[in-house]
């Protein structure tokens, strides 16, 4: 029987995850479409917020991680949500990027890759692109880990649960990487108060 | 004391980037899918068996191979239906012949599900026959198998 509670991160009208998981199984690639349009755009944001606002780098890495669900979706067997399992494969990709880069500092071009949200007040987007600019600055400082926790807890919104599983550790170590990881961003966004 | 009561600035960037756009989605999206169609599964040749049984056709003995990326699609249209949907189809090839297919379904409730196996067993069948021909070494009694994986309140395909 169908566990009442799934949470299939579908909204009204369209069909849940575990649908078109199962169509995609089939072979069919328009499933799959609606898969990516649901779940892509908060993993390419992650993306870029995981690789320091670089475009071209998180298209590469969501890319990958669409493409290699696609030829493992067979493999997914439900025993984590769609959504983490998505995020999970992305994330070895994010890591696997950066293992082959070196770090490299954050430029005045982040700001042409991430748009802050339109606003009809000029100012307040000129101050929100700057207070973005410097939230990536600071997540580039941060551990892996940590940024990776703090990325999908805070601008992600998902359950620590969500994010042990993607991300392949223990709800206590997201606790604590999650702890560390607000206590270092905020003294780092110190300067702007 | 005073009380500093200017927002924090964490969490006034946290407030940003939850609403920021990312206007190279759409174009990530676009190569996302343009490569998953692109993309050929690795799926193996099935022979297929003229009326007399043999895989060698005509004076000089040739023979007609179809992929079984083939054959999944296509059983798939042949077996849904309002009652049932189908969650998975294994087919299984061994030396070029298609030795086994397994129909998964989801079926709903207040349905015979005995006399829905049945007839999706003879829908497999009748394709794998109509499409491969009659390999003298399938037996579909044991060679075809259909099972109900789940049973749903209402539309098997939207539940």
């Amino acid at each position: 029987m169908r566990s009442p509670d799934r949470d299939d991160h579908s909204r009204e009208g369209d069909p849940a995850d575990h649908l078109l998981v199962r169509a995609a199984r089939l072979g069919d690639a328009d499933a799959f479409d609606q898969i990516v349009r649901r779940h892509g755009p908060g993993m390419y944001r992650y993306a870029l917020r995981m690789v320091g606002g670089d475009a071209s780098d998180a298209g590469e890495i969501v890319q990958e991680a669409f493409v290699s669900a696609w030829k493992d979706i067979s493999a997914f067997e439900a025993r984590s949500s769609l959504k983490t399992w998505l995020y999970r494969l992305l994330s070895r990709r994010a890591v696997d990027l950066q293992r082959k880069r070196k770090p490299t500092p954050v430029d005045d071009d982040f700001l042409t890759v991430v748009a802050p949200p339109a606003r009809h007040d000029p100012l307040q987007a000129v101050m929100d692109g700057e207070l973005l600019a410097a939230l990536q600055g600071a997540l580039a400082e941060l551990p892996w880990e940590q940024r990776a926790v703090w990325l999908l807890r805070e601008v992600e919104e998902m359950s620590y649960g969500e994010i042990a599983a993607a991300l392949s550790m223990t709800s206590d170590g997201v606790r604590g990487l999650l702890h560390r990881g607000r206590k270092n961003l905020a003294e780092r966004m110190e300067p702007w108060r | 004391m005073a009380v500093d009561d200017r927002p924090d600035p964490l969490d006034r960037a946290l407030e940003v980037a939850r609403h920021e756009e990312t206007p190279g989605w759409t174009e990530v999206s676009e190569s996302v899918m343009a490569r998953v169609r692109r993309l050929v599964m690795p799926a193996a040749l099935v022979r297929t068996f003229g009326d007399d049984g043999q895989v060698a056709r005509g004076p000089f003995g040739s023979t007609v191979l179809v992929s079984g990326r083939v054959l999944v699609p296509l059983l798939r249209r042949v077996v849904d239906s309002p009652t049932r949907a189908v969650d998975a189809i294994d087919v299984e090839v061994d030396d070029d012949r298609c030795t086994s297919v397994r129909v998964s379904l989801v079926g709903s409730y207040g349905t015979d599900l005995q006399e829905e196996g049945a007839k999706v067993h003879e829908i497999v069948t009748q394709t794998i026959r109509s499409v491969l021909g009659p390999d003298p070494d399938f037996d579909p009694s044991t060679d075809v198998e259909v099972q109900f994986v789940d049973v749903v309140d209402g539309d098997p395909h939207t539940t």
